[in-house]
């Protein structure tokens, strides 16, 4: 990453569907390394949001920018996503084990199978999930399973964590761990996070900030 | 009544006894089904991740086709596949015409649009969150394709499995495309209908046996895969 420029940079963005803007920014610039919330009622646009970050939603104007780079173009989308990761409310989860869910970014990369499984197995353990390792993932409870997804997403050491509603159905000591995890991704290793929630207390405890989504646009204040 | 029962009685023995003419039915059909099957699923399979993946100009009308041929009755496949096989047709100097070859193709081109559409349907319900999943862990898009095929696999499975049962269970092809050879290109189906024309029940019936346990058989299959399947949406 390019020290200069912010993880990503909206311009004059619109997006939504159907040619229907439904969430509309002038301007933001999102910090590397920096948190922040997405808040908003439901059907908001922050699940778009988050979506044209990552590429699945083409803007209807403007431009999205990933570390200076435009997301402009199949070829440019396809860089940026190796950098970011992008977990959705109810994450699909491969049907296969726990560690092979977690392996799959690193297996995606090269990574020989011995070696994404060993480092697979030690992330799970760090999240507390070693006993659930070798269990079928879609045998996971819902907690359980936004938990690997989340550890399967952070394997790949992604520069941008995108997160829609993280911890949605997710019990307190899951939430817990969850929120842990993200504050490390952020901390330790210098990832940008932008998260959708419906909980102001949760935005106060991971960001300073956050993104109000109302009647289409957009403001960012502090928290 | 005491006819049909003498018949069947017959039939059984016929299968039990493996009876030359029967097996040689039998093999014929499920060889030149089989090779059908698996053509169109190498085929069918990635086309219709294709049309559910992307949109491309004359996307709609694909899909109207791909319905429309579904309901092809399949002696106007024959039909179509004779005129281009045929001596004068514009394939005729490959000589097919009355060989297995030409009976798998036309067997092809009939179960294909079942298998493009079966695997659109398989694709739709639960490909594109797992292509999204794979590509946000920095898949590319064949490694993703590829999870997807993994992801879908009992419903691509079902998708072969109903165009066999398809291949298997029809007769328009086989009939003008194969000609009815004994021993080379007489299908189960074929030989139904010929031993029914000259009054040998027992031998069709032993052969509708077969096929009738064969079509038991690919459903069941059929229905386990499905069950395999929306377990695997879930």
């Amino acid at each position: 990453m390019t020290q200069t420029s912010p993880a990503f940079r909206l311009e004059n963005f619109a997006a939504g569907y159907d040619g229907r803007a439904v969430v509309e920014i002038d301007f933001l610039d999102i910090p590397k390394g920096g948190r922040i919330a997405l808040l908003g009622a439901n059907g908001a646009g922050k699940t778009t949001l988050l979506r044209a970050l990552n590429g699945f939603v083409k803007p209807i104007r403007g431009r999205v920018f990933f570390d200076g780079s435009p997301m402009d173009s199949v070829s440019a989308v396809n860089a940026a996503r190796k950098r970011m990761t992008y977990i959705s409310q109810t994450p699909f989860l491969f049907n296969c084990s726990a560690r092979a869910n977690v392996a799959y970014g690193l297996r995606a990369r090269g990574v020989p199978a011995r070696e994404a499984f060993e480092r697979a197995d030690a992330l799970l353990e760090r999240a507390g999930l070693s006993k659930l390792a070798r269990r079928n993932a879609r045998s996971l409870s819902g907690g359980e399973a936004q938990l690997t997804a989340l550890v399967r997403a952070l394997i790949i050491n992604p520069e941008a964590i995108l997160l829609d509603e993280p911890t949605g159905n997710v019990d307190a000591a899951n939430t817990e761990t969850i929120e842990a995890l993200i504050l490390d991704s952020s901390d330790a290793r210098g990832a940008a996070v932008v998260f959708s929630t419906h909980n102001v207390e949760q935005a106060r405890r991971l960001a300073a900030s956050a993104i109000y989504i109302e009647h289409g646009s957009a403001s960012i204040r502090p928290l | 009544m005491g006819y049909m029962g003498a018949s069947l009685s017959e039939a059984v023995n016929l299968i039990a006894s493996a009876d030359p003419e029967v097996m040689s039915a039998v093999w014929t059909s499920l060889y030149t089904s089989f090779a059908a099957t698996a053509l169109a699923a190498v085929v069918g399979i990635p086309a219709g991740l294709a049309v559910a993946s992307y949109r491309f100009p004359g996307r709609g009308a694909t899909i109207t086709i791909l319905n429309t041929l579904m309901a092809m009755p399949t002696v106007v496949i024959g039909l179509l596949g004779y005129a281009m096989l045929t001596r004068n047709g514009p394939l005729g100097v490959y000589e097919l015409l009355y060989t297995p070859a030409a009976m798998i193709i036309g067997q092809f081109v009939l179960v294909l649009p079942l298998t493009v559409t079966l695997s659109m349907s398989a694709a739709r319900s639960m490909g594109r969150r797992a292509a999204e999943t794979a590509l946000t862990l920095g898949a590319t898009r064949a490694r993703a394709a590829a999870t997807v095929v993994l992801e879908g696999r009992f419903a691509f499975m079902t998708a072969v499995a109903a165009a066999f049962g398809r291949a298997v269970g029809e007769v328009g092809v086989a009939m003008m495309l194969g000609g009815n050879i004994r021993g080379a290109t007489r299908t189960m189906t074929t030989a139904i209908a010929l031993e029914t024309s000259k009054g040998e029940f027992a031998v069709a019936l032993a052969l509708g046996v077969v096929l009738m346990t064969l079509a038991l058989a690919v459903n069941i299959a059929i229905r386990a895969l499905q069950a395999r399947a929306g377990e695997a949406a879930r």
